[in-house]
């Protein structure tokens, strides 16, 4: 380290990079795509894929039932995302969206379906603020936390709900759902639309809000957020309540749609929910992701769905793949953060 | 630092001879000739040559990061050095292998406890031999590691206690039993002695002399000078990784090793701290106590570059920690721009004026997916107004004005912080505070691993900062800086202020004997 040295240094540093231009330009490129549209081409694909297999799916209507099925899927998966930015996870998401479906048609009856509907969202965000507050202020892994959340809400429901009375389904819920709504000319299911629109919403907080930013701040770093000044807790507190409150909507939208609520009815989130955060491109270590990822991580997966139905495989089979699937995206994504 | 200078540096009164001139005697056990060790960019050790003669005890000082601890591992095997040879009883020494190391007879003491805190005594004192190749028998190592210390004469340590039960000096006593264990030829001992109670230390020394009675060689890394005079037959003086003087039992004095290893650097290389032109305080505290903190009172006038010295693990970085509230604190009293606060956490303290540039910037100070300008920003989110590209773009002026004023090289605000090289990483953990009206800005060593450019431009902003008022509390591990850049130095002993220099005081000598726990003469 001397002064004289310091000076032609610059420059010289600079001439390595020039002979790698090519291959470094091909990265460039690649890195210049948005992260959240790998995930809508690997649906293209796969939805070529289909069409090659039965030239019949490709078709509109195969593909709104596709994008319908995953953008419930995707409704399940917005609180993920928010979790999984924040470096956390929300292994509660299955039994929140049980809790808040049966609280929602339980609710029904004394408070009406509006008091209902801010009564299920307000479970789920009490559900949320306890996970954030053991998270955050006791200092227990996230993983843990909410994995106990989980079995905990399934023994509270177990025990509080009398499932005889839960048959009557609010109109309202019903014509944000599954009422048929011509939308750009398409009929389909109007909770497309309502996921599409809850999504664009949600994208604006993350990317363009203080709070948004500070919780990809929170995710990628959360020490230096805290010595830089941002209120830690506050922010981690908030993401679980807003993860929280989504996963009682998607409860709220699952039962609109299929017009049916049991204990277990959100069993199957548990790992598609994950699955769908991380293929679409969020960081399971947090600092990265996007709802508008989420949506095209849905979409894979339901199209992966589409496709074990359609060749006969069984629900077995997809669980299988949604694991193989979310083991090689890790994969992949982890090289490149290396690289 | 070319060898020209290093001649008008070192003092001649200290004898000391280039070590390639002298052929190596034939009682040479161990000869390092010409070690280089670089981590990336950072040369920690360049160019280091010294040999340790049977039965003598080899002292290597230096200030923090002069390279000591890398020597000390490269001898162990800890780390393989980047060049040059290692050779004991002139076989050369297959390095990177704490194992072959050891078999060639060299074994160590680390400075930070090389013990796994849930075992036992006796497990962790047969850990090194190849445990995992035999069968382990819990009674057999109680049996060896009981008679063990009773030959060591360590009879107070229980072979059944878990080492993380042991009070720290008890630890490090098991540590260097556990190096003395196998008898070794040469035992080097990395700062072994700064956890022990003075009985310990008469008690290392006894067995360095059995050792060295019986043939055995001692290097022994210190800062403590006093032990030096006592055990020390040559020693080496380390400074910026190369050899800077080395010195015989008895040829020396405190004051003249001090120099030696603070050392002389031209002083233009620093700008000099702006006349102060206020006398208001921006922050003080009385008897500050936290983690690590016994007690330090201190001011800071508006204006003023206060230097914080020491050696390392001596209460610098949890004052720094405590006085932004990232580490609990208490104060008998606490003024911030004399307002009177009773304690602090970072949120608050940001409100208060207070900016921190912590300790490691990669984890503590940056987020390094995100870009370069969301990090500048980070401290001014607020959670109900817009933040990403629209704040970006209103605060456009803000940022380019920072990244200019620091001459940070990057692509532009987008880039992401990860991708930017550490000292220009380094600027933008400072940059977030400036022109953001600040109070008081508490530096944790921000020039640390950085190029020396880049370290330049970085106190012309710290200089720029305190022109405009701001009380800059400045933490260096490079006693340099504190001498040329401060108004005053506080140099922290043990957690608390041992001395404090201005003015003609201020001295690298005095900073480094403080730091020494030496307190000068007023």
């Amino acid at each position: 380290m001397t002064v004289s040295a310091a000076p032609p240094n610059n420059p010289s540093v600079e001439t390595p990079q020039g002979k790698l231009r090519g291959r470094a330009s091909i990265k460039q490129a690649a890195s210049l795509v948005p992260r959240s549209v790998w995930p809508l081409l690997a649906f293209l694909v796969l939805f070529a894929v289909g069409g090659v297999i039965r030239p019949n799916l490709i078709t509109v209507e195969s593909l709104i039932g596709t994008a319908t099925f995953a953008i419930i899927l995707a409704i399940a998966s917005f609180g993920q995302t928010i979790a999984v930015i924040q470096a956390g996870i929300d292994l509660s998401v299955p039994n929140t969206i049980g809790f808040s479906a049966l609280s929602f048609l339980g609710l029904v009856g004394p408070l009406g379906p509006a008091g209902a509907f801010v009564g299920a969202l307000a479970t789920g965000a009490v559900i949320g603020f306890f996970n954030g507050i053991v998270v955050s202020k006791l200092g227990l892994t996230p993983i843990v936390t909410t994995i106990a959340m989980n079995g905990l809400l399934f023994g509270v429901i177990l025990l509080v709900f009398n499932f005889s009375e839960l048959t009557a389904i609010p109109e309202f819920i019903v014509a944000i759902t599954s009422a048929k709504v011509s939308f750009l000319g398409l009929e389909m299911a109007a909770v497309l639309p309502l996921g599409l629109a809850l999504m664009v919403v949600l994208q604006l907080l993350l990317s363009f809000t203080g709070w948004g930013r500070s919780l990809f701040v929170v995710g990628s770093a959360a020490e230096a957020a805290r010595l830089g000044g941002l209120p830690v807790d506050r922010i981690r507190v908030g993401g679980y309540v807003l993860s929280g409150v989504l996963a009682a909507f998607a409860g709220i939208v699952i039962v609109g749609y299929y017009q049916q609520a049991s204990a277990t009815m959100g069993a199957g989130y548990l790992l598609s929910s994950v699955a769908a955060v991380v293929v679409g491109g969020a960081s399971i270590f947090g600092g990265r992701g996007s709802v508008v990822g989420t949506v095209g991580g849905a979409l894979v997966l339901a199209q992966v769905s589409t496709l074990v139905t359609v060749l006969n495989l069984g629900a077995n089979i997809q669980q299988l793949i949604y694991g193989v699937i979310i083991l090689v995206v890790i994969s992949l994504y982890g090289r490149q953060g290396r690289g | 630092m070319t060898d020209a200078q290093l001649g008008t540096a070192g003092p001649a009164q200290i004898p000391f001879q280039p070590e390639g001139e002298r052929p190596a005697r034939p009682e040479a056990l161990l000869v390092a000739t010409n070690l280089v060790k670089s981590y990336g960019p950072v040369h920690a050790v360049q160019g280091v040559s010294f040999q340790c003669n049977k039965g003598e005890v080899l002292a290597l000082v230096g200030e923090n990061g002069a390279g000591k601890s890398t020597v000390a591992k490269m001898l162990a095997g800890a780390v393989a050095p980047t060049s040059g040879s290692i050779a004991v009883n002139g076989e050369p020494l297959i390095s990177g292998s704490v194992k072959k190391s050891r078999q060639s007879g060299v074994r160590c003491a680390f400075q930070e406890l090389a013990l796994v805190a849930d075992w036992t005594v006796a497990e962790n004192l047969s850990l090194p031999d190849g445990a995992p190749h035999h069968r382990f028998s819990q009674k057999k190592s109680v049996a060896a590691a009981a008679e063990l210390l009773g030959t060591l004469d360590l009879p107070h340590i229980d072979p059944r206690a878990t080492v993380g039960s042991l009070s720290l000096a008890d630890r490090q006593l098991v540590e260097i039993a556990r190096a003395l264990a196998g008898g070794p030829e040469l035992l080097i001992l990395d700062e072994a002695s700064s956890a022990l109670t003075p009985p310990g230390v008469a008690w290392l020394f006894q067995r360095i002399r059995e050792l060295t009675a019986e043939g055995g060689s001692v290097i022994y890394v210190s800062h403590r000078l006093g032990e030096i005079a006592e055990i020390a037959d040559r020693g080496a003086v380390l400074r910026d990784g190369k050899v800077a003087g080395e010195f015989v039992r008895g040829g020396w004095t405190d004051d003249e090793l001090v120099s030696l290893m603070a050392g002389r650097e031209a002083a233009r290389f620093f700008p000099d701290p702006p006349p102060r032109i206020t006398d208001d305080v921006a922050l003080s505290v009385s008897n500050l106590k936290s983690d690590g903190v016994h007690g330090i009172g201190l001011s800071i006038g508006a204006g003023e570059i206060l230097g914080v010295g020491g050696l390392q693990g001596h209460g610098q970085a949890e004052l720094l920690r405590a006085l932004f509230g990232a580490a609990p604190a208490t104060a008998d009293s606490w003024t911030i721009a004399g307002r009177t606060i009773s304690g602090t956490t970072p949120v608050r303290s940001v409100r208060y004026g207070v900016g921190y540039v912590p300790e490691d910037r990669k984890k503590e100070g940056l987020a390094l997916e995100m870009s370069v300008g969301e990090n500048l920003l980070v401290p001014w989110f607020k959670a109900y107004q817009l933040g990403g590209r629209p704040l970006l773009s209103r605060e456009r002026g803000w940022i380019s004005g920072i990244l200019d004023a620091l001459s940070v090289r990057t692509r532009g605000p987008k880039e992401a912080a990860g991708s930017l090289s550490g000292g220009n990483q380094q600027k933008l953990v400072f940059g977030r505070w400036m022109d953001r009206s600040r109070t008081v800005i508490l530096l944790h060593d921000p020039t640390r691993g950085i190029d020396v450019r880049a370290k330049q431009e970085l106190y012309a902003a710290i200089v720029d900062l305190a022109k405009q008022g701001v009380g800059v509390l400045w933490f260096s591990t490079e006693v340099e800086e504190l001498v040329h850049v401060c108004h005053r130095v506080v140099v922290l002993y043990q957690g608390a202020v041992i001395d404090e220099l201005e003015g003609e005081r201020l001295t690298g000598d005095a900073v480094v004997g403080a730091a020494m726990g030496l307190r000068a003469a007023a």
